[in-house]
């Protein structure tokens, strides 16, 4: 008798740890500058929301913090046929008000951002949708209009899993407002435009690293770093090069920085009347940058050179392909051999305040290009404004220009690039040729991931080598403000997720 | 008087009208709002998907028609970044807006009267000196900048005040004062040189033969003078600050309608702007209406009729 009592001991002992998971403690305060907008996951698109998102719902796929997929409600997933996804998913996982999580809450999901009634932004990731198919409880097909291979990726950004009954019973504003999700936090209180406080979800699979996450809107760079110093918020997100000295100073707080998928890059009209119709000119304004002294003197070292328009944490990523040299001989030789010894002059537009020191890297690219007798006019312009330029670019009285942009490639694929500023599809590149586009449609419908890639790394070299369609910059880093206590590791993708952020 | 007011409210209300019109104007000229929704990864193909479902593919008159006759009955529309109603968003921004804008005006009238009328009583001495170079230096320094100090020295450097954000009385003092600057100065430096010139006047001179006491004199018979500028600029301080202190909202992180027009702006979500256009154009002219009527009491020699 005496045995089976120590025996019993022994046993809840040794099942204590998996049993009984320890509840978060303690809490952190965030200081953002990007605006929350909208708690509907299914409506928006746009970095700020896919910070806050990702707290309180989940997808079927995610992002691991170092850029690779992970499975998140799907247990697995496969290709069943070309035009058919297969997606098991992760068994007893509830949503926050205790309903399952299940195939037909997936083909609601999905369905609700279809419906053209939502006026969805995400749209555009799920058009190749045909239609939805619960097999049982735990298994959703996925049929597409034509072999789809981009899928996944975007699966592991947008596609948040909500409660059928809860979101069909209550209108606009209220979802907008009252999220129901599986997420590791349930959102506890929102005020617009100042603050949203997080509280561990009880049902959730996923712990949250601390009880309460409070995130507060702070728009101006220098009150987050204020803010972060005086120790009113734990960690801070967007924080310019030139204030990082001053969080390093204080002793209390340390700048977190990893290079992030934002690729910077100068795009060129490339049209009739265009100096740069000329491949040499498009070579000699590469070869004509200092990509070092800029990422090095005005990015402060927050940036890296890329050799095309994809960092190495994307999907097709071709490692043997180096970013262009600086030979400002070899440029002036080149605009020579075109005809355009003397130079030319052109404008180079650049949106107000939107991409991290963007408008003094031009300056100093500009600065640069003088030297070899180019003289570049640059436009700072609000972006909605540029935006109509830049639509207004193959229209006949439109002298040929060029536009500094920068991307964020969360989903890390480089069809997600190539199809946004190389092919001729593209709203906003200014690059058209059949037989790239040939190339870039050709990789997107091969299925075969090994194949695929090497076809992206076979179209970067082509560009990057041969056809010279841009001017490829940087990555930028993203770069936070953190105070001693936090015990967080930034991601590749660049998000700072409350529900990640822990206190050592 | 009664017929005035009447008058007056059927100007405002035709001004109203003529307000929201050049707003949906200029709105629509600043640029297509489905290029700005949609990032640059969108092709042709997904941008006129979204134009054909927001309605923005028809034709001017036809949306200003709808704009129109909605917000005839007080429907601004649905803010295309939010999902929800635009004017509900404009009005829960606007108390935040409200208490800053009371609170600098505050600021203002409490602190820059008194001072401008001490320096005018004063007239050439070190205090008058020095009131007239302070007032110099604050209309001079940018708001933002002096906000910036201010966190640095009360929110860093010595811990006292939150750096940013809206609660109590201890998250209002520093936006308020920041806010309030420029109009306390402005107020200061126009008390000064009115009270001067009335003082120069003969009924002043009366008054003081009369024997009655200088604190009556000044109180009464040069205060009250000097004020028909000073009220019309009280009335455009107000109106300003309650529009436009959107500067001060974003370095503070306060959460004003300021704030959210400005973000509205920048994401074309029109229904946003026009709601709070109309709701801050119908505040001046209520202002605007309450200065005149304040005339009337300071002056009774305006006429309206």
């Amino acid at each position: 008798m005496k045995k089976l009592w120590l025996w019993m001991v022994v046993l809840s002992l040794l099942l204590l740890p998996v049993g009984v998971k320890a509840a978060p403690k303690g809490k952190v305060v965030l200081g953002m500058a990007g605006a929350l907008t909208t708690f509907d996951p299914h409506t928006f698109s746009s970095l700020p929301i896919s910070m806050h998102h990702p707290n309180v719902f989940e997808t079927l796929l995610a992002r691991a913090p170092d850029g690779s997929m992970t499975n998140q409600l799907a247990e697995s997933y496969k290709m069943v046929s070309p035009k058919v996804w297969e997606f098991k998913l992760r068994k007893g996982v509830k949503f926050s008000n205790g309903d399952p999580v299940n195939a037909a809450a997936v083909k609601f999901s999905f369905e609700r951002i279809l419906d053209p009634k939502m006026k969805s932004r995400q749209y555009r990731y799920f058009k190749s949708m045909a239609k939805l198919e619960v097999v049982d409880e735990h298994t959703v097909r996925i049929h597409t209009k034509k072999p789809d291979p981009m899928l996944p990726p975007f699966l592991a950004i947008y596609g948040f899993i909500v409660p059928p009954d809860y979101y069909k019973k209550h209108d606009k504003k209220h979802l907008s407002r009252n999220p129901v999700g599986s997420g590791p936090f349930v959102m506890k209180k929102w005020r617009k435009g100042q603050e949203v406080v997080y509280e561990a979800n009880p049902n959730a699979w996923r712990k949250p690293r601390v009880k309460t996450a409070v995130v507060k809107f702070i728009p101006e760079s220098t009150t987050r770093v204020s803010a972060l110093i005086s120790g009113d918020v734990d960690v801070i997100d967007n924080l310019p090069p030139a204030l990082s000295e001053r969080v390093r100073a204080s002793g209390k707080t340390d700048v977190i920085a990893k290079q992030s998928p934002r690729t910077n890059y100068i795009l060129m009209v490339i049209k009739e009347g265009a100096p740069w119709m000329d491949v040499r000119v498009r070579r000699a304004m590469n070869l004509a940058i200092n990509r070092e002294a800029i990422t090095k003197n005005v990015m402060m070292g927050f940036a890296k050179s890329v050799a095309i328009i994809q960092g190495p944490a994307s999907f097709g990523f071709n490692p043997e392909l180096k970013p262009y040299p600086y030979d400002p001989a070899q440029a002036k030789k080149l605009l020579a051999e075109a005809g355009f010894a003397k130079g030319f002059s052109f404008d180079v537009y650049i949106p107000r305040g939107r991409f991290m020191m963007g408008k003094e890297a031009l300056e100093g690219i500009a600065g640069q290009w003088a030297k070899v007798g180019l003289k570049a006019n640059v436009r700072v312009m609000e972006w909605g404004a540029m935006k109509k330029i830049i639509f207004s670019k193959y229209k006949k009285n439109v002298k040929p220009f060029l536009y500094y942009l920068a991307r964020m490639n969360t989903a890390f694929s480089a069809e997600h690039m190539f199809a946004g500023a190389i092919s001729s599809r593209s709203a906003y590149g200014g690059f058209r040729d059949k037989g790239v586009d040939a190339m870039i449609n050709d990789a997107r419908s091969t299925l075969d991931n090994k194949s695929r890639e090497k076809k992206y790394q076979e179209i970067a070299r082509v560009l990057r080598h041969e056809k010279v369609p841009i001017v490829p910059l940087y990555q930028t880093f993203r770069i936070f403000g953190a105070n001693k206590k936090i015990d967080w590791k930034p991601r590749a993708d660049g998000k700072l997720i409350a529900a990640e952020v822990g206190l050592k | 008087m009664a017929g005035y007011v009447v008058k007056r409210l059927i100007q405002a209300i035709v001004l109203l009208k003529c307000v929201m019109i050049i707003v949906f104007l200029l709105l629509h000229m600043t640029g297509d709002p489905v290029l700005v929704m949609l990032d640059t990864d969108a092709t042709h193909e997904d941008i006129e998907h979204l134009r054909k479902l927001m309605g923005f593919d028809q034709p001017l008159h036809v949306q200003y028609g709808r704009f129109f006759s909605n917000a005839l009955q007080g429907n601004f529309g649905e803010s295309t970044e939010h999902g929800e109603s635009a004017m509900g968003l404009v009005l829960e921004h606007f108390p935040a807006t409200i208490e800053m804008a009371v609170g600098a005006f505050a600021f203002a009238v409490l602190i820059g009267i008194p001072f401008g009328c001490l320096a005018a009583f004063r007239e050439g001495s070190t205090y008058d000196k020095g009131c007239v170079g302070i007032t110099v230096l604050m209309q001079a320094v940018p708001d933002f900048w002096l906000a910036i100090m201010f966190i640095m020295f009360f929110s860093v450097t010595l811990g006292l005040l939150p750096s940013f954000g809206r609660g109590g009385w201890e998250h209002f003092i520093m936006p308020a004062f920041a806010a309030s600057t420029y109009h306390l100065a402005r107020l200061a430096r126009l008390m000064r040189s009115q009270m001067l010139e009335v003082l120069r006047q003969d009924y002043i001179t009366t008054a003081r033969a009369k024997g009655l006491s200088e604190k009556i004199v000044l109180m009464v018979h040069a205060l009250k003078n000097s004020s028909i500028p000073i009220v019309t600029v009280m009335g455009l301080d107000l109106g300003i600050l309650l529009g436009g202190t959107v500067i001060i909202e974003v370095v503070f992180a306060w959460p004003g309608v300021g704030r959210l027009v400005v973000d509205s702006i920048a994401n074309r979500d029109f229904p946003i702007v026009q709601a709070a256009v109309f709701l801050l154009a119908s505040g001046f002219v209520i202002i605007n209406l309450a200065v005149d009527l304040v005339y009337a009491y300071l002056d009774p020699r305006i006429s309206y009729e």
